[in-house]
């Protein structure tokens, strides 16, 4: 099926239509992630900023680092240690959701130390693992490359894409009241546990799947991000899901299309957060000039 | 918006205790609330009465039992079985939230994504009509008065159709208009058979409308009819002065 994509496109620039750089397969399938990636951290993102959970992923983005190091020690392939990569990173987000629920420490403080713990150890064990691999795979691990992104990887991130599609459809309503409101939504006997455990695995499998394209450092911002822009100018929370979708996925297509289109020196990671960034600005000028002040 | 024949259930209390950390937030509580009464829990500040309602509703780890005793019966209207209508003593989120009237309703009421239908049924078209907030159903949340958010957030409890009620001071923020409304759908549901748990400070309101009335200061100190639990009140603020 790839197969046939890439012919499209490689007819497409045969006949003039697009950019000489189309004929890459790396590009397409760079392209083809972030076109999934953008809406799925969009959708995500919203229920990030209505729970206030902006360095959740931050924390879980960061326990990236320590997972492909010890997938490296354990001898998994050191361009796609994805088993340690998943593995490390669900329990950490578990971890993290079954120690808030036994401590009366505040959320933030505790992600605050998780998210510092993540840092150190994935710092340690870079170190100690930098002399059995390139520097430059580090570097991908932190900032993202538009080089890395396999079919395989495609693959996982259409599985992920319709597993959050099909959650959001059965469950999203009540997601969304548990998110502003669990006292409200446990007496409506939902079951509040059960969501935000869901809420935590899946900011993990997301992150540990937008990783290759944004880089573990920046991914928290894409998450971030949109949906904060999107908040705003936002009326309801439609608008808010709409303009965070829409401004997650232009940011992702575009970071990854401008700079190798323009030959900037620059990683996908950081053209992707540097969009979002102009949205942010952009929303923040228009509410400013068109809104009541926030 | 309240159907007949509700089978408000009964609820028991044994030994019920709260600690956070070192301080003990509830002591050893043992009590009835009787099916189909409107009860009221009373007690000063910081006296642990939003604490109890929030523990019989599951939301904290106690020691004791709690039972909520649903009655079985083959006439109970569709959809009312076993279902509690929680009202919280403040907004119960971030008023500058882009949540609008429509939203709410929808994530409460709908299983369908809110983002996928927007129209309402008519039953709370109508709801909304009684409580003039049809025009502003668009309008975000932390845009409307705080009388205006309160008769939302019971308004949307009692869509539920559930058959308990547990009120963390419904009061507050209402204009006279606003009470009496509140006050005519209470008392329509406690006359349909629904069981009321009401944490309220006014003992004019409690006196009018309550059946029974319980003194909660950590544990339960006295429980009797409201007029009785007023006079005894009386008594031990004159001890005290």
């Amino acid at each position: 099926m790839m197969t046939t994509v890439y012919e499209l496109f490689s007819s497409g620039v045969d006949q003039g239509l697009l950019p000489q750089m189309f004929a890459y397969e790396f590009l397409i399938n760079a392209l083809l992630a972030s076109i999934m990636i953008g809406p799925l951290l969009g959708l995500l993102g919203t229920l990030v900023v209505v729970k206030r959970l902006a360095f959740l992923s931050e924390a879980v983005g960061h326990s990236v680092l320590t997972g492909v190091s010890i997938g490296i020690l354990l001898g998994e392939p050191v361009e796609s240690p994805l088993i340690s990569l998943f593995s490390f990173s669900i329990f950490f987000a578990l971890l993290l959701q079954w120690v808030k629920g036994r401590s009366t420490i505040p959320y933030d403080a505790l992600i605050g130390v998780f998210l510092s713990f993540a840092l150190a150890m994935g710092a340690a064990l870079l170190l100690y693992v930098a002399k059995k691999i390139n520097a430059h795979l580090i570097e991908q691990v932190m900032f993202g490359s538009i080089l890395v992104a396999s079919v395989g990887d495609l693959i996982m991130l259409f599985t992920i894409c319709s597993i959050v599609v099909l959650l959001s459809f059965r469950y999203g309503n009540h997601a969304y009241l548990v998110a502003i409101s669990p006292e409200v939504a446990h007496s409506q006997r939902i079951n509040t546990r059960a969501h935000d455990y869901a809420f935590v695995i899946m900011i993990a499998l997301i992150t540990v799947a937008s990783v290759k394209i944004i880089g573990a450092v920046l991914v928290g911002a894409l998450l971030l991000i949109p949906a904060a822009s999107a908040r705003l100018i936002a009326t309801n929370l439609k608008q808010l899901l709409f303009l965070s979708i829409l401004f997650s996925s232009s940011s992702s297509v575009l970071g990854v299309l401008i700079p190798m289109y323009s030959q900037w020196p620059v990683s996908a990671g950081p053209a992707i957060t540097l969009f979002a960034c102009s949205w942010f600005l952009v929303c923040l000028l228009y509410r400013q000039f068109s809104l009541k002040p926030a | 918006m309240i159907p007949e024949n509700l089978p408000g259930p009964s609820i028991s209390l044994k030994k019920v205790s709260l600690k956070s950390g070192t301080q003990t937030l509830l002591e050893n509580i043992s009590c009835e609330f009787e099916a189909n009464k409107w009860h009221a829990i009373l007690g000063p500040n910081g006296g642990g009465k939003s604490t109890l309602l929030k523990t019989i509703l599951g939301l904290n780890n106690h020691t004791g039992t709690i039972n909520i005793d649903w009655p079985i019966t083959t006439d109970q209207p569709k959809n009312t079985k076993q279902r509690i209508g929680y009202i919280p003593q403040l907004m119960p989120f971030d008023p500058s939230l882009p949540i609008s009237v429509r939203d709410y309703l929808l994530m409460s009421l709908s299983s369908r994504p809110i983002w996928f239908k927007r129209s309402l049924p008519s039953n709370i078209t109508d709801a909304l009509k009684h409580i003039e907030l049809t025009d502003k159903l668009d309008r975000k949340i932390g845009d409307l008065s705080g009388g205006e958010r309160q008769r939302l957030m019971i308004t949307t409890a009692l869509l539920q159709n559930p058959s308990l009620l547990i009120l963390d001071e419904p009061m507050t923020g209402l204009d006279r208009q606003g009470r009496e409304d509140t006050l005519r759908l209470l008392t329509r549901f406690h006359k349909s058979g629904g069981t009321i748990l009401m944490v309220e400070h006014e003992w004019n309101l409690v006196n009018e409308h309550c059946d029974r009335a319980y003194w909660i200061d950590k544990g339960l100190t006295k429980s009797d009819s409201p007029s009785a639990l007023l006079n005894w009140q009386s008594q031990q603020s004159e001890l005290v002065i």
